[in-house]
């Protein structure tokens, strides 16, 4: 390549880097800004920064109905629930598809792979009729078995395309060496498995970390998680910049952090067996 | 250590007969040698020794159990494949003593059969490691040491030695032998090298579209084949055959060509028949006198000896010579088979006359 054309490569990657990050750069600076600063216009770019706002959102002296750090722990508690459970679920169900004959194998996983097509917003009204007349509204089932369920055909198909990649003559050495197909899956599958498995559960955390509409329409207080916590900076007297930048930044921090320091194992179990 | 039965075993796939009827006796401590070209069925045969794959119908028995319809963990075998399949993200140590672990052995236990085996196998300096840090040799051993930790009524081998370069091949194959006779364990293995089969075994079962060619001694198929087939796989460079008949007397092999060789002690039922004939290629002489005319094509030289392609009896053949023949290609030298070595083979069936 010319040096022209690695100059135009290198302008348009970083015109298409800044126009990507300038919302995230534009959070993060208003959420340090004194609070009076906050919706200046046009923006003021030299102001002392200040940890107010974030104090604030942790210590709850904000016009919410809730502290957000509790809001953050039930989106913790509903993420980890429900990537669990989605693994518990994935895992086996991966290893059938991939490993054990039976009739309509192939039907099975492709009808499981169509269901990602499926727009979740268009389940939430019976979902909530559902939860309703189970009495189960705002309590923790109502999020974590959707969001298990959302991300359930994305792990199934990203665990069983890495087990089919495991050579099977190594669970066939398992079988001679003494191992039931149970054994099997616990010492020789799932320690080969890591990387997919630590890749297919980020994604699926990801989706249920950043969930907001079945959050907003099926939790009121117990377990209402962070993103409604942030839509509620938001209301009829206003919309609190300052706080709310602060709570988003506080939000997305820890899920940007573990993606930093998986991304290596990340990108193993995505681009699993692509290259020998 | 046990005796290993096959009892006519039947093995399809779908409509596809694998294995046809097969039935082998392996005796306590034998070292038995499956061998036959790919698709013969041996590989599936061993599968189906293993548990890996279950039989249409038949038995196999280890010692006195009748373990058919047993799956593989069940059945106190252990098996060599062909790539290794070693546990990756497990140690040498580890990959060895993985059975042991699932019994539940004591640790101490474990430990002595680990090293006992890794010093036989020289593996002590690697216990740490994992496989892919690993030659392909030295990953074909720790296949092996898991096998022996065991302590298995029977071993098996599915082709162990074809990942490895020719020079390390032959150093295995005198290893595996080596340990055969070290530990005197059953072992059943598969190649479809029969140099490999020839050197390692006791016993070798050749097999062939399914069915039992022959059973027997290295020397035992090499000398008194049972029929063409194995005649022809047997032995490197292959017999040579050539088609025609025996006259009235008995006296001499007239060739398509016309062309005569002379028989010794023929049985009575050969005269006058249509047969194949067979001579290795070591079996010729020069004769000056009694040689048939042969056209030299190719000559070549392996330092041992000289293999030398010519055209005999209207066709190519092979003759090997251990002294160093000034030929070149285009000379024509006078080739004889050595009459006591001929083998004459029904020239329908196959079926050795003897």
């Amino acid at each position: 390549m010319s040096w022209l054309g690695k100059l135009i490569t290198r302008v348009v990657l970083w015109l298409a880097l800044v126009i990507v990050m300038f919302p995230i750069l534009w959070v993060l600076l208003t959420s340090f800004k004194p609070a009076e600063l906050a919706q200046a216009l046009p923006p003021i770019w030299d102001f002392m920064p200040t940890l107010q706002n974030y104090r604030d959102v942790l210590s709850g002296n904000t016009y919410t109905s809730q502290v957000f750090g509790v809001l953050l722990n039930h989106t913790i508690i509903v993420t980890l629930s429900s990537t669990l459970l989605g693994l518990a679920a994935a895992v086996p169900a991966a290893y059938a598809l991939a490993r054990v004959k039976f009739a309509g194998r192939q039907a099975t996983a492709n009808w499981i792979l169509s269901t990602i097509m499926f727009p979740p917003a268009v389940s939430v009204i019976p979902v909530f009729v559902i939860a309703s007349r189970l009495g189960l509204t705002d309590t923790w089932p109502v999020l974590v078995v959707p969001y298990a369920a959302f991300g359930l055909p994305m792990m199934i198909w990203m665990l069983r395309s890495a087990i089919k990649q495991i050579p099977f003559e190594i669970e066939e050495a398992a079988m001679v060496d003494g191992a039931s197909r149970g054994q099997i899956i616990w010492h020789i599958v799932l320690p080969l498995l890591t990387p997919s498995i630590v890749s297919a559960s980020l994604l699926a955390g990801m989706l249920a970390w950043n969930e907001f509409l079945f959050a907003l329409t099926l939790s009121r207080s117990a377990i209402k998680t962070a993103p409604v916590g942030i839509s509620e900076f938001t209301s009829m007297y206003g919309t609190q910049w300052g706080t709310l930048t602060a709570a988003a930044t506080v939000t997305v921090a820890p899920i940007l952090l573990i993606a930093l320091l998986l991304r290596r194992r990340v990108i193993e179990g995505l681009t699993f067996g692509a290259v020998k | 250590m046990a005796s290993l039965g096959i009892q006519n075993v039947v093995k399809s796939y779908g409509v596809v007969p694998v294995v046809r009827n097969v039935s082998i006796d392996v005796a306590d401590g034998e070292f038995v040698v499956l061998v036959g070209p790919s698709g013969c069925g041996k590989s599936t045969l061993l599968r189906m020794i293993a548990g890996l794959e279950m039989l249409n119908s038949g038995k196999i028995t280890i010692g006195s159990r009748d373990v058919s319809g047993l799956p593989a963990k069940s059945r106190d075998i252990a098996m060599v494949f062909q790539n290794y399949a070693l546990y990756p993200h497990m140690t040498v140590a580890e990959n060895m003593s993985f059975s042991l672990r699932l019994k539940n052995v004591p640790q101490e236990e474990i430990n002595r059969r680990t090293e006992r085996a890794s010093k036989i196998l020289g593996l002590d300096k690697l216990l740490d490691r994992r496989p892919g840090q690993l030659s392909g040799g030295q990953r074909q051993r720790v296949a092996m040491g898991r096998a022996i930790v065991r302590d298995p009524q029977v071993f098996l081998f599915d082709e162990p030695l074809s990942n490895l370069d020719a020079k390390l091949r032959v150093q295995m194959r005198t290893e595996i032998k080596e340990l055969h006779q070290r530990l005197r364990t059953t072992t059943v293995y598969v190649t479809h090298d029969q140099i490999e089969a020839m050197t390692m075994a006791d016993r070798i079962v050749v097999l062939h579209d399914g069915i039992v060619e022959q059973i027997g001694s290295p020397l035992e198929l090499y000398d008194r084949p049972a029929n063409q087939f194995v005649a022809g796989f047997i032995g490197s460079p292959a017999m040579n055959f050539i088609k025609g008949h025996v006259d009235a007397s008995g006296q001499t092999f007239v060739a398509e060509t016309g062309a005569e060789i002379a028989l010794k002690d023929t049985p009575r039922e050969v005269h006058g028949r249509t047969v194949t004939l067979g001579i290795r290629p070591e079996h010729f002489v020069l004769d000056a006198q009694n040689g048939l005319a042969s056209q030299v094509i190719v000559v070549e030289p392996t330092g041992a000896e000289m293999q030398i392609i010519c055209q005999f009896a209207g066709q190519p053949v092979t003759a090997v010579f251990h002294e160093r023949l000034n030929v070149r290609p285009d000379d024509v030298i006078k080739l004889a088979p050595k009459p006591e070595a001929i083998h004459l083979f029904d020239a329908a069936t196959g079926v050795a006359l003897r």
